[in-house]
């Protein structure tokens, strides 16, 4: 596969929450289809103050019923922007992945999701990294 | 080079969260390549309505005197979700030491967005490490 890096990586925008103290909230599915790696990108607000949220990583075959798939971990921080990610080898994974977040105090979220190395041509409706220096 | 899929990725915040509706621009804070080969803005947006936002990377070789650097990326377009966009530099051909992105809202519509960067392709073991990552793997 040739790098021109623009075809090759594709961003998706996924959603902002204001999220609740120990409410876990999932966020929408990512399709992973044609792509091996998915990051997730988080980012969120802490405002100051020592905050953590625990964040599970959960898949399926049909968009509708999620599992676990056993990662979780704990991100925390004490700025106002707290940027993390998440990797994930979709051949661990089932079509669909999503994060499910559970704060330790309510605070915005928000998730983006970047698809690397293309294994089939993209289709149409995708949004592809707009610039490359 | 393809991404690797490992966990040779760092991962930045660079703008927290503005939320405004005055029309103009505003600057993230600076990143070098801290010993990765390519690093990936993401500029995340959300607004109401209409759309009146893009989005540009600039480069400095002293962090102070900056040179719009690439195009502008002005297809912010969706209403009420989050937009997400990039900007990817290989710093191998990068004339630049420091890039910041700039930011710019052009009609007045209350808007937010923050900016984080991915950086990837680690050159040397010495380099710094991995940070605020999980893995699926």
């Amino acid at each position: 596969m040739n790098n021109d890096y623009s075809t090759e990586m594709r961003i998706q925008g996924i959603r902002r929450y204001a999220v609740n103290f120990s409410v876990a909230t999932a966020f929408p599915s990512v399709s992973t289809t044609g792509y091996r790696t998915l990051v997730f990108l988080l980012h969120s607000d802490f405002s100051g103050a020592s905050k953590s949220m625990l964040v599970e990583v959960q898949h399926s075959d049909d968009n509708t019923t999620f599992d676990n798939t056993g990662v979780q971990t704990t991100f925390s921080g004490s700025d106002a922007l707290n940027s993390f990610h998440v990797l994930v080898d979709t051949n661990r994974v089932k079509q669909y992945v999503r994060l499910r977040v559970t704060p330790a105090a309510s605070q915005g979220v928000s998730c983006s999701a970047i698809l690397f190395n293309e294994t089939t041509v993209p289709d149409a409706n995708i949004t592809v990294s707009n610039a490359v220096l | 080079m393809n991404f690797d899929g490992k966990t040779t990725m760092r991962t930045q915040g660079l703008l927290a969260g503005v939320s405004t509706n005055t029309i103009g621009n505003t600057f993230t804070e600076s990143i070098t390549p801290n010993g990765y080969r390519f690093t990936l803005f993401v500029v995340n947006e959300y607004h109401g309505s209409s759309s009146g936002f893009n989005a540009s990377v600039q480069g400095s070789n002293d962090n102070t005197n900056w040179t719009e650097y690439s195009a502008t990326i002005t297809d912010f377009t969706a209403n009420s979700t989050v937009n997400s966009r990039g900007i990817l530099i290989a710093h191998e051909s990068s004339p630049y030491l420091y890039h910041r992105v700039r930011v710019a809202l052009t009609i007045s519509q209350t808007t937010l967005f923050g900016v984080s960067a991915i950086q990837y392709g680690k050159k040397n073991s010495s380099d710094p490490t991995t940070s605020n990552s999980a893995v699926v793997q």
